[in-house]
């Protein structure tokens, strides 16, 4: 399918991240390689520049080295570099990543050590001008810092922001600065952005489109030991998305109320199943994009409660699938997108989530309509023409249609 | 630039379900099964409290190491056979030239895979037997303790002591007693119309089917029931007369067993109520101990020899 107004057939942009492959499990990954394939999809070039990393926390290189095709994609990979065994860059880390006055040297540090690439720097010095757009994602990594400096004036950055102290050092303030556009998930991560650079306009807003696929709920159960209702969370698991919280949110909720509802879990990375819940939890680990879907289909509930989100793909996934969502309200991008979809409920604490949840499970009637206004929200803001005409506008790309605004800007 | 989607609340009133769902939270935190102040301790989960004295898993090692044990060693010697009658000669032939091949081929890589099965296999094996062993000893622990306990408490003492408990902690149907408690206690609780907890070291627990055969759960059996679960708890001192830790650890253990409105007893007979008896076991302390792990209406209660300190989830 093609937009009704293309931008110009030289348009080639190159989406520069640490990881790319289907197999990768990340937000920020998931949304260069999706709008990539995307653009790729209709009959534009695309490049994604990459290293050859497929595991964030080891990043030993996974993939070989060298240019392959990956569903239209030219995928160009390289070594990828990481000092985070070095005693003195897990010390820079540990100062980042929890007080707002490590030095420049301790920045730069963690920036150099937690995944960088020659090869990668290299080849965007050397064919960095071949491409008419260097899109850098996410923001906290030394592939986007130091590759966004080479072309400063072509590169553009969608960084997925996450109000933490990683976002707040200076040198990503400078960094952020510098390029010559920012490009924004939500209108939450936008007015964070606008609050950490004190500017009025950091940027548009853009976002990325979906293609459902069609989920089965016979197939999820028949392979699965879950019956009744349940609440399903996707993703990955790990404290920063607050996956321990939902599993003792769960436990205690399984508790007062024997026999409701169970919880799944799905997605890369560990979680810890207390021994007395494994009967109402279930962990079923890292599963295909189909089997997602699936589940998506079966659940009664889509649980969100990271309060790290600048997009929450899984979140806007199961609402194409018509599930009602519970978000954590503390999260401005997730909790904004319930208030202005109407399609779940939030909470703050326990007891929060206790009766919303309780509500939910109990009414069913009113959960479809809330899964299906969310559907609706998603349907209409984050379809990919609507989305490309925001990218090819944030991009300067001219299209030779002048849209007076085509979205969440 | 605002933000300007234009879909607020389309199709179905999320606000009102919103409010809904603060009704209800305001509702039952004014009837008090939602207590701030209980939120906010629970919040702050005391580090490794979801392992509190958690046994090695003895079991689970078991069948891991067993079958290790058993697998450990490949090799390419596999079953020739084939169900072709005419051919059946031929097919063998070709099958036994294609295991020596095969044989020859992997030979190096299966005897390498082997030597790392087998250590493999013999790690697991002494993991286990050290699992075996430290669970023993936990449970040996215990025992003595239950032993020192008789000799250290007169069967009057502890029936005086039973009958603070019950008066502290009023009627309550099922009581779980964790670690060791002198039978002198469990007998005058049970007298006093108490149905005690039996508990099979291990991982399965019941009803006590009669006086004779009730015991105590080992303490480690608190790392076991499920959160909320306890209508009462008795915690004797033998259970942290070593180590002030266990007391705040147990307690805070105990108070996550317990349903909401459930009470907790801690027992602390004459020999360690007063000098020169740990400083832990005090009033005062046990006392504090209660508040820290978020009990509320906190009592202490003087028996004729010791204390019981009663405490409400």
């Amino acid at each position: 399918m093609q937009l009704p107004a293309a931008p110009a057939p030289d348009f080639h942009p190159a989406f520069i991240v640490p990881r790319y492959g289907e197999e990768v499990v990340g937000g920020a990954e998931d949304l260069a390689r999706r709008t990539a394939e995307e653009l790729a999809r209709r009959g534009f070039k695309v490049s994604a520049l990459t290293t050859c990393a497929l595991d964030h926390y080891t990043w030993r290189d996974h993939y070989p080295v060298g240019a392959t095709q990956l569903n239209g994609v030219e995928v160009i990979r390289f070594p990828a570099q990481s000092r985070l065994s070095e005693p003195e860059v897990r010390r820079a880390l540990s100062r980042v990543s929890s007080e707002p006055g490590a030095s420049r040297k301790e920045q730069a540090l963690w920036l150099e050590g937690v995944v960088t690439s020659v090869g990668l720097f290299d080849h965007i010095r050397r064919h960095g001008g071949e491409y008419t757009h260097l899109v850098f994602l996410p923001y906290l990594f030394g592939t986007t810092y130091f590759g966004s400096r080479i072309y400063p004036e072509h590169s553009f950055i969608i960084p997925c922001l996450h109000d933490e102290p990683y976002a707040h050092q200076p040198l990503i303030r400078e960094m952020l600065e510098s390029v010559k556009g920012l490009i924004f998930n939500s209108p939450g991560e936008r007015r964070f952005a606008s609050r950490l650079l004190e500017t009025g306009d950091p940027g548009p807003v853009v976002g990325m489109g979906f293609r459902p696929l069609v989920g089965d709920p016979y197939s999820f159960r028949n392979r699965t030991p879950v019956r009744g209702g349940f609440v399903l969370y996707a993703g990955r698991r790990e404290d920063g998305k607050n996956t321990p919280l939902l599993v003792d949110y769960f436990r205690r909720f399984a508790a007062s109320n024997p026999g409701l509802a169970s919880l799944v879990l799905m997605g890369a990375g560990g979680v810890a199943v207390p021994p007395d819940s494994s009967h109402v939890i279930f962990d079923l680990g890292a599963v295909s994009e189909q089997e997602k879907w699936d589940g998506y289909a079966a659940a009664s509930v889509f649980c969100q409660p990271s309060v790290n989100e600048s997009l929450s793909i899984v979140l806007l996934e199961s609402w194409l699938a018509g599930r009602p969502a519970l978000v954590h309200k503390d999260c401005d991008v997730t909790s904004e997108h319930v208030r202005i979809s109407g399609g779940g409920l939030a909470f703050r604490d326990y007891p929060e989530f206790a009766e919303a949840l309780l509500v939910l499970l109990d009414d069913r009637e009113s959960a479809g309509r809330l899964g299906g206004a969310g559907c609706r929200y998603v349907t209409e803001e984050y379809n990919w023409d609507a989305v490309l005409k925001r990218l090819f506008k944030a991009l300067g790309v001219k299209t030779g249609e002048d849209t007076p605004d085509s979205g969440p800007a | 630039m605002e933000p300007d989607f234009e879909l607020e609340g389309k199709g179905v009133d999320a606000g009102a379900l919103a409010e809904e769902v603060s009704r209800r939270v305001r509702e039952r935190r004014e009837s008090g099964v939602y207590s701030e102040e209980v939120e906010s301790l629970l919040a702050e989960r005391l580090p490794e409290e979801e392992e509190f004295d958690r046994l090695p898993p003895a079991a689970e090692l078991d069948y891991s190491a067993t079958c290790a044990l058993s697998t450990w060693e490949v090799t390419t010697a596999y079953p020739v056979a084939t169900e072709k009658r005419l051919l059946r000669p031929l097919v063998i032939l070709a099958k036994r030239l294609t295991r020596k091949w095969a044989s020859i081929a992997v030979g190096p890589i299966q005897r390498e895979q082997s030597t790392f099965n087998r250590h493999a296999a013999s790690a697991l094996s002494a993991l286990r037997l050290e699992a075996l062993a430290e669970r023993a000893q936990a449970l040996a622990e215990e025992e003595d303790l239950c032993m020192l306990a008789g000799s250290l408490i007169d069967e009057g003492e502890s029936s005086g002591i039973a009958g603070a408990v019950i008066d502290g902690l009023g009627k309550a149907e099922r009581l779980l007693v964790l670690g060791p408690c002198p039978k002198g206690m469990k007998k005058g609780l049970e007298e006093g119309g108490c149905k005690l907890t039996s508990v099979s070291p291990g991982t399965s627990w019941d009803e006590a089917p009669g006086g004779e055969k009730v015991r105590q759960g080992p303490l480690s059996f608190i790392s076991q029931v499920p959160e909320g679960s306890q209508e009462a708890v008795l915690l004797p001192e033998l259970a942290f007369w070593l180590k002030p830790e266990k007391l705040i650890g147990l307690v805070r253990r105990s108070y996550l067993a317990l349903a909401p409105g459930g009470r907790l007893a801690i027992a602390v007979h004459s020999f360690a109520a007063g000098a020169p008896a740990p400083g832990w076991c005090s009033a005062a302390v046990v006392e504090r101990a209660l508040a820290i792990a978020g009990f509320k209406d906190i009592k202490i209660l003087t028996a004729p020899k010791g204390f019981v300190a009663v405490a409400t989830k």
